[in-house]
């Protein structure tokens, strides 16, 4: 009776039933139109949703088939189950007699439709979120069972290159808007049969799909039961996005810090995963978010890991630097130039006193006048067909830039500052975090206004105790320099070549240490 | 952990907030200010008044590449000399605020210029201000102008540099590493040879080289640069007073003795020929200088050691072939820098009076027991201290030829 | 509140940060004046003897694992003595958050930002202090830890950059005046130790105990080690007449000059500086506010720190009238004096009453 895979069982996490209907579980009964009533209450009135009627061949027996157009592979409704359904069970019954009604069902489950994933239920709110998810159902006159067939298939995109995290080296593929597709994704990567993917649904209307993804034995049982406690308390109509999930799950939901990583990479999420993290995929959206996540995990790309340790070493440390430049510069600059010019080189000092020279605004003003014009280009750029964003980015950035100088609003000097975060801010390759950077200088730069390097210092201060304070489903932010974990920092600010890197982080305490165990010590 | 961050959050609202409209006490934009890049000091013609000239940048005028590629030098002066008079040198420098509409700035200064009179009559009352000011720095090189008063050298120009100041520094740079000729002396030291025990303070000497009228230099257009600036031998003092001068000779010498030659070139006559002059130049020198003790009193032994590089020479030399050649002219060496010693030595002891070695602080270092029995009396003792200098010098390579040029 | 832990990196990053900040600016003063070039043997000697008290307090503090010194003197004291032992406790961190803020104030007003007003500095630092107390002794463990990235390599710039102009005969000759200046200076410097007496607080919140005495040990051996190693350096380039400047570290800072390009650059060490100060301003207030919660059985401490924050900013600006008093302060005869004999008395009263009590309830 049983096919292969047990039937799924509805998970805990399955949103309670949209409130109003009175029925507390209603099942199905044994009669056909009685069933097909039943469920037109909840799917009738639709025009996108199909009841098919029909007769079983060779049997004096209605059936249906119900759903939902366009969410449905129309081939394999027909092809796989009402052409087998009214056909060929025909020969069926030539060889083997009439059946009974009950047997009707089982025969048809065996023998007569292709269609590989199928299930049993009688509960009707099953029956329906299924059909809304694009399954079909089948029913029979004399049975109190439906099949819920796998029959999606809808138009998506194929499986593409990540436009936002493009490597020169490393696999192509990225997560798509499928749900299914991004969990084949991640399953072709790790074959590990420890890896698991529960799934759940979200959304007391969108019912949308979600799923956690992890490596039993690696992922403290813990932090599963972490991130499931804290799904389980979301409630919430609708659900797009990873990033709206992220929200309603992280630890410090005030803070101007991303605590939780998003990537649409498959190989980075199975690295992160294989690190003993927990991957949350979405249905509708290529984001997948990993948690926990700490500061450093911002900074990797899987490049770093690619390319032999010295050049991902580098690069590291290079948007590392970046993220200093992104947030500093201006206010280091303001403070120099307004309140200690001693520092600045003689030289130095000479030119920027020369371009200062006329300049209406003091180096503050200037300063912030520059960056929000750049965030006001950037924002504006980023809205626009690509044609369209690039003439705003030369008529801002080449014309009004020049105009700027020329007319001794600006100082060149402050255009290349300017220039330098913004380059600067863009080498991370977190885009949330870099958002954040570029948020904090703002701040930064009046302090620096205000008190010079006092005020940065102040300003560092500030913005390190809060982020000694943040944590991310239990590991604190800033591991592995805080607390120190000296196994980690092989993979921290450097990364050390990956016969060195025998160990998962132990900030994230996996259960299992070792990635590499027996390795040959020695060259060959 | 979101009460947290919230708090933090309403910190820094707060704390911008309340500070922003106080703010600002010591901000001063970067282009009102006015850069001295170097000061002078000197007696003014009131006895009793200092003298202060400081030389300021005038940023905008200091040509940068894109101009110089496009219609020449500008005529302007990239600097402004300004002088005032006051009690004090603070105050004068206060004074000069009268003059100046941009705050005079002097973290970038390079330079503290004493006049010869000024010098003359002691440097101590001024040199306090610049150890207290917070824009003041130890790293200032000190320097007294022979013959003239700083006013005058703040004006004197270069024809390859166009701030003087500047030009200054890298013609101390050179004269350091070229040369050995001149003392590059920062206020640090100076200040540590003033307090210290059984040493005395010397200073950087300047001369004024005037040009000689219709001496044409460069684009016609051009101002005209009517005196420079050279760099030369040293200011003894004695106490905070200048007693006397040190010729190049004699400055190479004191160098010698602190170990401080970095550089420089060494003529001495080529052996086995007349009248023809091989040159050499030192590539290292270090020294030991030890007191030592016979029959109860102390005598100082100067130990230098130093490498050489043939660089010239004038006959025909074939160091390669000719090893007592090579002796030979290793020890006409050592006898050159030993003469430039015992000159150094002779001035200090005979007409300056003055421990410029600092053999006093070795004594105070080495013998400590003895200084104390010593030092009331080293002012008397010092002129008739016996000095052994001994110098090991080594010719290491002779360039990119080995023997010179041999004509026919 | 109990329930917060520090790792043993994180008691030594306190311990040390907050003996650095002292060292980097008083200390070669009051050492140097004693001892002239010989300060470095006088913070040679105080190092070993500082570690002994650190040790020393540990092993008092570990007798009463289940609390803070503060408590075990309640516990062993009696109720009335027990208050005034906590009394003068929190009174001497408190003190010295005070004197610490001020001293970062003129240092700031004397060496880079001279026309704002003493109050802004002290204000801010104090301010900030409080908001590291009210989060505890995490957030203060956490941040040191951190800082310890920041500030070690920032001084070890200080100290070393400008070691090119070092002459190492400043410090001969050694002992030229005999050994009793050095002890004396040796002593003063030692006063600075004597706030070794704040792990108290800090034992029952690690999470390791055990591990207290090795990286106390640590600590003082880092902060020691640094210690000397600048004192020997201003000595040598600065001179040994050094003990006239009231900043030597940030002076010996300003020499710093790398190829024209990298000069003046003494606001590093003061950034480093002030992690440590408003660190160190942070953990005394913790520290008072949370022996003084104890002291008065109060369940929290955190509603103390902002009011105690307040008196600390207004004790820091009325507590000196100028520069010269808040020298004064750290000499020898004052500070060096009644700092050791407070701290020192009190770690041996509480030791002295702890082994009564277990002698008592050994018999009981």
């Amino acid at each position: 009776m049983r096919g292969p895979k047990p039937p799924k069982k509805p998970l805990p996490l399955v949103q309670a039933p949209p409130r109003g209907r009175e029925e507390a579980v209603p099942r199905l009964g044994t009669r056909l139109s009685h069933n097909l009533e039943l469920l037109g209450r909840y799917l009738g009135g639709s025009d996108d949703v199909v009841f098919r009627r029909f007769e079983v061949a060779g049997q004096p027996l209605p059936g249906a088939a119900i759903y939902v157009d366009g969410l449905v592979r129309r081939d394999a409704v027909d092809e796989e189950i009402l052409k087998p359904v009214m056909l060929e069970l025909a020969m069926a019954r030539e060889r083997n007699g009439c059946l009974a009604a009950g047997e009707v069902l089982a025969c048809l489950e065996r023998r007569a439709i292709t269609v590989g994933e199928l299930r049993r239920t009688s509960e009707v709110e099953e029956i329906v979120v299924a059909v809304l998810s694009g399954d079909a159902a089948f029913l029979v006159e004399g049975t109190a069972w439906a099949l819920i067939l796998n029959t999606r298939g809808w138009p998506s995109r194929a499986v593409e290159e990540p436009i936002t995290e493009s490597l020169v080296r490393g696999p192509r593929d990225g997560f798509t808007e499928t749900l299914r597709t991004n969990t084949a994704l991640l399953r072709r990567h790790l074959r590990d049969p420890h890896f698991k993917i529960k799934q759940f649904r979200v959304g007391r209307r969108s019912q949308t799909d979600c799923a956690l993804a992890y490596v039993e034995g690696i992922v403290r049982p813990e932090v599963v039961e972490e991130v499931r406690k804290r799904l389980e308390t979301i409630d919430i109509d609708h659900v797009t996005e990873t990033g709206e999930l992220e929200q309603l799950i992280e630890d410090s939901p005030f803070s101007l810090f991303p605590q939780v990583q998003y990537s649409e990479r498959p190989d980075k999420v199975v690295a992160g995963i294989l690190q003993g993290r927990v991957a949350i995929l979405v249905d509708g959206t290529p984001f997948v978010i990993m948690a926990p996540s700490v500061f450093g995990h911002f900074f990797t790309s899987p490049e770093d890991y690619y390319e032999r340790w010295l050049i991902g070493s580098l690069l590291r440390f290079l948007r590392i630097a970046g993220s200093y430049v992104a947030t500093f510069l201006p206010a280091i600059y303001v403070a120099l130039t307004s309140y200690h010019p001693g520092l600045w080189p003689t030289p130095l000092a000479m030119a920027i006193a020369a371009t200062r020279q006329g300049i209406p605004f003091p180096a503050v003003v200037e300063a912030l006048i520059m960056e929000m014009a750049f965030e006001l280009l950037r924002e504006a750029g980023a809205r626009l067909p690509r044609p369209i964003g690039e003439t705003i980015g030369i008529v801002g950035g080449i014309i009004i830039g020049d105009a700027a100088v020329r007319s001794r609003l600006v100082s060149p000097i402050m255009v290349v500052i300017v220039a330098l975060t913004a380059i600067a801010s863009f080498a991370i390759p977190a885009y949330n975090l870099a958002i954040s950077f570029r948020i904090l200088r703002f701040p930064l730069t009046v302090a620096a206004g205000v008190l010079g390097l006092y005020g940065v210092v102040l300003g560092f201060i500030i913005i390190n105790v809060h982020m000694v304070c943040l944590k991310s489903f239990g590991v604190v932010y800033l591991s592995p320099f805080v607390p120190y974990r000296r196994n980690d920092w092989k993979d921290a600010f450097f990364r050390a070549p990956i016969r060195a890197l025998t160990g998962r982080p132990v900030m994230l305490r996996p259960l299992d240490r070792r990635r590499q165990l027996n390795r040959k010590r020695g060259g060959w | 952990m979101g009460r947290q961050g919230k708090r933090v959050l309403l910190a820094v609202v707060l704390a911008f907030l309340a500070l922003a409209p106080s703010a600002c006490w010591s901000r001063r934009e970067i282009e009102t200010l006015g850069f001295v890049l170097a000061l002078g000091v000197d007696r003014a013609a009131r006895q009793e008044l200092v003298q202060l000239t400081v030389q300021v940048a005038k940023p905008v005028a200091i040509p940068s590449g894109t101009q110089a590629g496009g219609g020449g030098a500008t005529m302007e002066k990239p600097f402004w000399t300004v002088g005032g008079t006051g009690r004090t040198a603070f105050e004068a420098l206060r004074n000069l605020h009268r003059l100046s509409p941009r705050r005079l700035y002097l973290a970038h200064n390079r330079h503290l210029i004493f006049g010869e009179e000024a010098a003359r009559q002691g440097v101590g009352r001024y040199l306090d201000f610049f150890l207290r000011h917070p824009q003041s720095r130890r790293l200032v090189r000190v320097m007294v102008v022979e013959k003239s008063r700083a006013a005058d050298l703040l004006q004197a120009e270069f024809e390859l540099e166009p701030l003087p100041a500047e030009g200054l520094f890298f013609l101390e740079e050179g004269v350091r590493t070229q040369l050995s000729t001149g003392l590059v002396v920062e206020l640090g030291d100076f200040l540590q040879m003033l307090e210290d025990e059984g040493i005395e303070p010397v200073a950087e000497r300047v001369e004024l080289v005037r040009k000689l009228p219709g001496e044409i230099t460069g684009k016609l257009e051009r101002r005209e640069v009517l005196s420079s600036p050279k760099l030369s031998g040293a200011a003894a003092f004695k106490g905070d007073r200048l007693v006397g001068w040190l010729d190049e000779r004699e400055t190479r010498g004191l160098l010698w003795v602190k170990g401080e030659v970095r550089g420089g070139t060494v003529v001495v006559p080529q052996p086995e020929v007349q009248g023809k002059f091989a040159t050499l130049e030192i590539l290292r020198a270090k020294s030991k200088v030890r007191p030592v003790k016979k029959d109860g009193k102390v005598a100082i032994a100067v130990k230098v050691e130093t490498e050489a590089e043939l660089r010239e020479a004038q006959a025909f030399l074939d160091p390669v072939n000719n090893r007592e050649l090579l002796a030979s002219i290793e020890r006409r060496l050592a006898t050159a820098i030993r003469s430039e010693i015992l000159a150094a030595v002779r001035r200090a002891q005979a007409d300056l009076r003055s421990d410029i070695f600092g053999f006093g602080a070795t004594v105070h270092r080495s013998l400590p027991h003895d200084w104390r029995r010593l030092r009331d009396n080293w002012d008397g003792l010092f002129p008739s201290l016996p000095v052994e200098v001994e110098v090991k010098a080594r010719l290491r390579r002779s360039g990119l030829a080995g023997r010179s040029i041999q004509i026919k | 509140m109990a329930a917060q832990k520090i790792t043993g990196r994180q008691l030594m990053a306190v311990l040390a940060l907050a003996r650095l900040q002292a060292a980097f600016v008083i200390l070669p003063v009051l050492t140097s004046t004693r001892a002239g070039r010989d300060a470095w043997l006088a913070a040679v000697i105080s190092t070993p003897v500082g570690l002994a008290f650190a040790l020393f307090v540990i092993r008092v503090a570990g007798r009463y694992p289940e609390g803070t010194v503060v408590q075990f003197a309640r516990a062993c004291l009696g109720r009335w003595l027990g208050a005034a032992w906590g009394l003068a406790y929190a009174g001497f961190f408190f003190g010295l958050a005070a004197v610490t803020a001020r001293v970062v104030a003129e240092s700031y007003v004397l060496g880079v930002m001279p026309e704002t007003p003493l109050i802004v500095f002290i204000v801010v630092v104090v301010w900030l202090g409080s908001l590291a107390a009210r989060g505890g002794v995490e957030v203060i463990g956490r941040m040191s830890e951190s800082s310890l990235f920041l500030v070690l390599p920032l001084l070890l710039a200080a100290i070393f950059l400008p070691i090119a102009r070092a002459r190492w005969e400043n410090l001969l000759p050694v002992l030229e005046h005999g050994p009793a200046p050095v002890l004396a200076a040796s002593l003063t410097s030692f006063a600075l130790y004597a706030e070794v007496a704040a792990a108290g607080m800090l034992l029952t919140h690690l999470a390791t105990p055990q591990e207290a005495a090795r990286y106390t040990t640590r600590a003082i051996l880092l902060s020691g080690s640094l210690f000397v190693l600048v004192t020997v350096t201003v000595t040598a380039i600065l001179g040994p007449n050094a003990d006239d400047l009231v900043l030597p570290v940030f002076s010996q800072a300003r020499l710093i000059s790398m190829g024209r390009f990298l000069e003046r650059l003494e606001t590093l060490p003061l950034a480093a500086w002030t992690l440590m100060v408003w660190l160190k301003v942070g953990f005394y207030l913790w520290v008072t506010a949370t022996g003084l919660a104890q002291t008065f059985g109060l369940a929290d401490y955190r509603p103390l720190v902002y009011p105690l924050g307040f008196l600390a900013a207004c004790l820091a600006v009325v507590g000196f009238e100028n520069i010269f008093e808040v020298q004064e302060f750290y000499r020898p005869e004052a500070w060096g004096k009644y700092g050791t004999i407070l701290a020192v008395g009190l770690i041996l009263l509480l030791a002295g009453a702890g082994r009564a009590r277990g002698k008592r309830t050994r018999q009981a």
